[in-house]
């Protein structure tokens, strides 16, 4: 599972999720991506569940990007703990997302192929989704 | 040459901005040539119908006879993916522009067709030419690629007088090798074994209290 090899500092606050995304927002590498429509938290454990599903779907054809990265640490109290006595220890990674946000991306294979795997993909996610594809320009956008 | 009608705007900003596309209008920006930039606005249907119209890249902007610009940047809506703005820069006609083309391969790869995966590194290609000389694309054929082979800036052809500014060895396409599945290790870290060394702190205060 993805996670950062070294932190600067262990715990994080919980931050807010307002706006869209304005970085990671369009195409860079593929031809189909997957692009959140709803702010959220996404676990390295979905990205996982996700990427062996679209990988798994494609039978090594085709190449995947993740374009997301779980850098931001939760912490979790253990069972049965009073409140108070501090922080708890850090459970597991997520990734913010704002809407907008390119999460996979897919390119060498059919727009049918390429669709039916992202899709596959996206119910592993607790955001809602959409497949976008490369345009041709700006008269396509219109 | 068709004028695609443009009007001035003199409220600019978020707001203002925001009530002219509600009223099917995209705000625009003109600029280039040492002018003052000017900030106008374009309705949503003239557009589509000059751009459905006309394929080139230079567009006659008007009021009246108008004058040649060439689209600089368009910026997106990141969730509904609408037009929300055009920079326009103007042309003239003896002095050379730089403008990112379109770069389009053409045909099916011999190492696609043996199992291959085509990667293109270069959507865009960076010129400089005068605008009478300004390509609407650049296509190079790819049928001959090999798995393993790449292609790069310095076997694309163009007109002597377009100038491309990007460096001649860098690779605009290539024809991978399908990939086996890769089985990612997860790094266990220094913060687990502290967030265990934290625990047993956590327990031993739990100890303390009951007593």
């Amino acid at each position: 599972m993805l996670q950062p090899s070294r932190v600067k500092y262990r715990k994080q606050h919980r931050g807010r999720r307002k706006g869209v995304a304005t970085r990671g927002n369009s195409l860079a590498f593929g031809d189909y991506a997957l692009k959140t429509l709803e702010p959220g938290w996404i676990t390295q454990r979905q990205i996982e569940a996700a990427r062996i599903t679209i990988s798994r779907y494609l039978k090594r054809s085709g190449k995947l990007w993740i374009r997301i990265f779980p850098d931001k640490p939760v912490s979790k109290k253990p069972a049965e703990t009073r409140m108070g006595k501090g922080k708890g220890s850090p459970e597991f990674w997520v990734t913010v997302v704002k809407p907008g946000r390119i999460l996979f991306e897919l390119g060498g294979i059919l727009e049918q192929e390429a669709k039916a795997a992202l899709r596959l993909g996206a119910s592993k996610l607790p955001v809602r989704t959409k497949i976008i594809t490369r345009k041709g320009g700006i008269g396509e956008a219109i | 040459m068709k004028v695609l009608k443009i009007e001035k705007r003199d409220k600019t900003g978020k707001g203002a901005a925001k009530s002219l596309r509600r009223e099917g209008k995209i705000p625009v920006v003109i600029y280039g040539h040492g002018e003052e930039p000017k900030s106008a606005v374009v309705s949503k249907n003239d557009l589509k119908t000059y751009l459905h119209e006309h394929k080139e890249e230079i567009i006659r902007l008007g009021p009246g006879r108008g004058k040649n610009v060439i689209i600089k940047d368009v910026q997106y809506d990141p969730v509904t993916e609408e037009l929300i703005h055009i920079d326009f820069m103007h042309i003239h006609k003896g002095e050379s522009l730089k403008a990112s083309i379109p770069l389009i391969l053409d045909g099916t790869a011999v190492g696609v067709k043996e199992g291959g995966v085509l990667e293109q590194w270069v959507r865009e290609i960076e010129i400089e030419c005068l605008p009478k000389n300004l390509p609407d694309a650049i296509r190079i054929d790819i049928s001959g690629l090999k798995t393993g082979e790449s292609l790069h800036i310095e076997d694309l052809s163009v007109a002597e007088d377009v100038k491309i500014l990007l460096p001649p060895d860098e690779a605009i396409a290539s024809i991978m090798a399908p990939r086996r599945e890769e089985v990612k290790v997860a790094v266990e870290e220094e913060v687990e074994e502290e967030a265990v060394e934290e625990e047993a702190v956590e327990e031993k205060t739990e100890e303390e209290m009951e007593k």
